[in-house]
């Protein structure tokens, strides 16, 4: 009898460890449909780029896969003055670089970080870090970093693989071509990079953290979302970036993949002018927004339900996110729009231009949006452009209406900030020319204050003020949807659309 | 011959500058300005000033364009906005994906085309004439977009004998390479497979009609025997010519192809680049492709002197 117990016991504990063993062994391939275009931090200006780099660079601070938390990578813990302009860091003492041509796998030390943010500051095309005012280096591992101006989502803008940690030997050594030979503290190493076909990377064995279950990672670029997804369902990607909605059923009716949907930090709205033509007038915009039901924009762009209307810049995916959204909405009241424009001389109707990219969501939201508008007697023209030439419309304060998409952090100021401060009236973000001092005075109140509770207020109350105005008619916010292989186990579809094999909290492997 | 081929050699140094001056002004024209593009939605208006102070943008055109051509003629392209590669290493890192599924394409598109059109010819107003017809004209009509997604889902997702998507590794073997490269050239060559085919038909009709093919066969030669001898080498003229025009059309449907198929070619990269504004890699692309083609067109001109003594001889050659 206790010869058998022993035996169980031998099989149970060997299959175990045969198990961990394989856990360890596992190969997984991740399909997108954006093309990474650089491996060097300070150049990158796509989610493609970020998304490959963060397996070979780690940034002081880091989000969970779930994009809720931010949690210490290569810092270890920091603190901040309470007016929020002096940063410092400490950092981990056990961090090492990879090894590589021009350095054998040393510490990262404080040195390190001044050195790739004053990099970033000086060679990126876009700094992220802008607001830094300098950089000193405590001692090796203490790093104090001051701000130009208090800044609460400081740390949301390390996240940013724009303020990873590079080494300086490997990037002055490569010189331009450290793109290809990318080094830095994480825990892959960049194995080979076919340009618009596949990249692949190996697990660094010294790495030095936590050792991650995936040995061989493969990213395969397919620029057809429609062909994505068959490339999924014939098991030639494990997870693939983005399903189209009309592809979901496609993707659930097989039993051996699944249609992940996270809420997504993204909304898309029509932005209307406030500086130039007839949407200055209040009462028009009024009308619009009584014309317009925005539940049908969602239903004609999602009938299998990957996106949901919106009713405020704040998409569900923020922190800030306010339930009660609604209550500063202006609902749907055909009649009372027709009503509003007999009163104010519209009546032998009136001609809008809407611009929107050739993103098909947007056309078609464009599209509900023209045919319940003349419902009313408005006409809108909707002209769709590709996307250079929209964005040059867009920000140069002549369109009527332009159709916008904005997507970024869970934190609010990169929503409300971004596209109604005034300071931003004209570019992209705030091609309406939004001007409102008292929103300012909001947006301005949360970057600036350090408590995460009086921060939503202030950009609750900012966006409040923002659905008052009418400027700013929310369309839909889409949801992040994944195909992913029951194969894969751990993952967690984030909603930043950034997808993460290894994060804080975070170990995918494959079964 | 020889002074046939100094003159066409010559005449592509005007052809190439003419390119080079058209896309430069195109690329100005096109709404969009390049650092706002590449910068994305979320750059700040000092960043693109000094983005485009960078590349030279704030400067006049016409500096612009001689400062352009200067370094052209020295070999630099420049370097890719989007990737901040060299431009040339880009190109040339992807002229063989492009080459590949081009020239696979028109071969399926021959080795098929030719042989259907000459059974068509030969079986003149039979059924086997009625269908081969009939499907050239299918093969011409169906959108590259759409027949490429047919051929993933029946020969990748359901039989499951092909990859879907990829260009495959030349390490792994010629297999791996010539597996991935089936369907897309398949999907590419199927256009060219059709006019091909109704080409060779209607070349080898006209060319079976002649005095001399039936001459040929009243001495009681075999049929074969003239088919091939006397009609085809004379029916080859102008399919060689309709061949070569071909490449020209491949490459530019490589564009479609690639991005179906997920293929690291040329196509892929110059939509890219447009959509991006990447002027520098814009210019230098059209400048290679226009190359190609120029080069292609020359060696089907050689080709065709070849075949038909006439024209050797109107450009005074030694025959």
């Amino acid at each position: 009898m206790r010869k058998y117990l022993v035996i169980m016991f031998l099989v149970v504990v060997l299959s175990f460890s045969a198990f961990a063993a394989e856990k360890y062994d596992s190969e997984l391939v991740v399909g997108t449909d954006q093309n990474p275009t650089t491996m060097d931090p300070a150049m990158y200006q796509d989610l493609a780029s970020s998304q490959v780099m963060r397996n070979v660079f780690e940034t002081l601070v880091a989000y969970t896969a779930d994009v809720k938390e931010i949690e210490p990578v290569i810092a270890e813990s920091w603190t901040v003055s309470d007016d929020l302009t002096v940063w410092t860091f400490k950092l981990r003492e056990n961090v090492f670089f990879q090894k590589g041509k021009f350095q054998d796998g040393r510490n990262v030390t404080a040195e390190d970080v001044k050195y790739s943010f004053e990099r970033e500051m000086e060679i990126s095309p876009m700094v992220r870090i802008y607001m830094i005012d300098t950089i000193e280096v405590v001692d090796t591992y203490t790093v104090k970093i001051t701000l130009q101006y208090p800044y609460a989502p400081f740390l949301t803008v390390l996240t940013d693989i724009g303020a990873a940690i590079v080494p300086k030997e490997e990037v002055e050594g490569w010189g331009d071509d450290f793109v290809l030979h990318p080094i830095g503290s994480g825990p892959y190493v960049l194995k080979e990079w076919v340009k618009d076909d596949h990249m692949s990377f190996e697990r660094y064995e010294e790495y030095w953290g936590e050792k991650p279950y995936v040995k061989n990672l493969t990213y395969k670029f397919i620029p057809d979302k429609a062909v994505l997804t068959l490339a999924l369902l014939s098991g030639q990607v494990d997870i693939s970036s983005d399903i189209l909605d009309q592809d979901i059923p496609k993707v659930t009716a097989d039993p051996n993949v699944e249609a992940v949907m996270v809420g997504g930090n993204n909304i898309y709205a029509a932005y209307m002018n406030a500086t130039k033509g007839p949407t200055t007038d209040p009462k028009l915009r009024e009308a619009i927004f009584k014309a317009i039901d925005v539940t049908q924009i969602a239903k004609v762009i999602f009938p299998n339900e990957s996106g949901v209307p919106a009713y405020g810049p704040i998409p569900p995916g923020s922190w800030a996110y306010n339930p009660d959204v609604q209550d500063f909405y202006t609902p749907y009241d055909p009649e009372g729009a027709k009503q509003i424009l007999k009163d104010a001389g519209y009546s032998n109707g009136l001609k809008l231009k809407m611009y929107t990219s050739d993103d098909p969501n947007r056309r078609k939201m464009a599209i509900v949006m023209q045919s319940m508008l003349k419902q009313v007697g408005i006409d809108l023209e909707v002209i769709s452009l590709e996307w250079g030439s929209f964005i040059e419309v867009s920000g140069n304060g002549e369109a009527d209406i332009y159709a916008i998409g904005w997507t970024w952090y869970p934190d609010p100021e990169f929503f409300m900030y971004y596209m109604f401060h005034s300071s931003t009236a004209g570019t992209y973000g705030n091609g309406g020319r939004y001007n409102n001092p008292e929103v300012d005075k909001y947006i301005e109140l949360g970057e600036s204050s350090a408590d995460q509770d009086e921060r939503i207020m202030y950009y609750r109350k900012a966006e409040e003020l923002v659905m008052k105005d009418r400027f700013f008619f929310p369309g839909y916010h889409k949801l992040v949807v994944m195909g992913v292989s029951d194969k894969v186990k751990g993952f967690t579809v984030s909603s930043d659309m950034t997808i993460r094999v290894f994060a804080p909290g975070t170990n995918v492997y494959v079964e | 011959m020889r002074k046939f081929i100094v003159r066409r050699l010559l005449q592509i140094i005007p052809t190439l500058f003419f390119v080079l001056l058209t896309v430069f002004f195109l690329m100005k024209l096109i709404p969009g300005d390049p650092a706002a593009v590449l910068l994305g939605p979320g750059a700040r208006a000092q960043d693109i000033e000094r983005f485009r102070a960078e590349l030279g943008l704030d400067q006049p055109v016409f500096t612009q364009f001689a400062l352009y051509l200067k370094r052209v003629f020295t070999g630099n392209f420049g370097k890719s906005l989007i990737y901040r590669q060299d431009v040339i290493s880009l190109i040339v890192e992807r002229l063989p994906t492009t080459l590949l599924l081009s020239v696979s394409a028109l071969f399926i598109a021959s080795i098929i085309g030719i042989p259907a059109g000459i059974l068509a010819a030969t079986k003149h107003d039979s059924f086997v004439d009625f269908s081969i017809t009939i499907l050239s004209l299918v093969g011409i009509s169906v959108p590259i977009f759409w027949f490429g997604m047919i051929l993933i889902i029946v020969f990748a997702l359901q039989l499951g004998w092909l990859p879907a998507v990829g260009i495959g590794n030349i390490s792994n073997g010629l297999w791996d390479v010539v597996k991935h490269i089936i369907l897309p050239s398949t999907a590419l060559g199927i256009q060219s497979m059709g006019i091909i085919t109704r080409f060779t038909r209607s070349s080898m009709l006209e060319v079976l009609r002649q005095d001399y093919v039936r001459t040929a066969m009243a001495k009681g030669l075999k049929k074969r025997l003239v088919l091939y001898n006397h009609a085809l080498r004379n029916a080859l003229v102008p399919i060689v010519t309709v061949i070569g025009l071909q490449l020209g059309t491949l490459l530019a449907g490589a564009v479609l192809t690639e991005t179906v198929f997920a293929l690291p070619g040329l196509g892929k990269l110059m939509i890219d680049a447009i959509l991006r504004r990447d002027f520098l890699l814009v210019q230098g692309e059209v400048l290679v492709i226009a190359f190609i083609y120029i080069l292609v067109n020359f060696i089907v001109d050689t080709l065709y002197a070849f075949l038909n003594p006439k024209i050797r001889v109107a450009y005074g050659g030694s025959q």
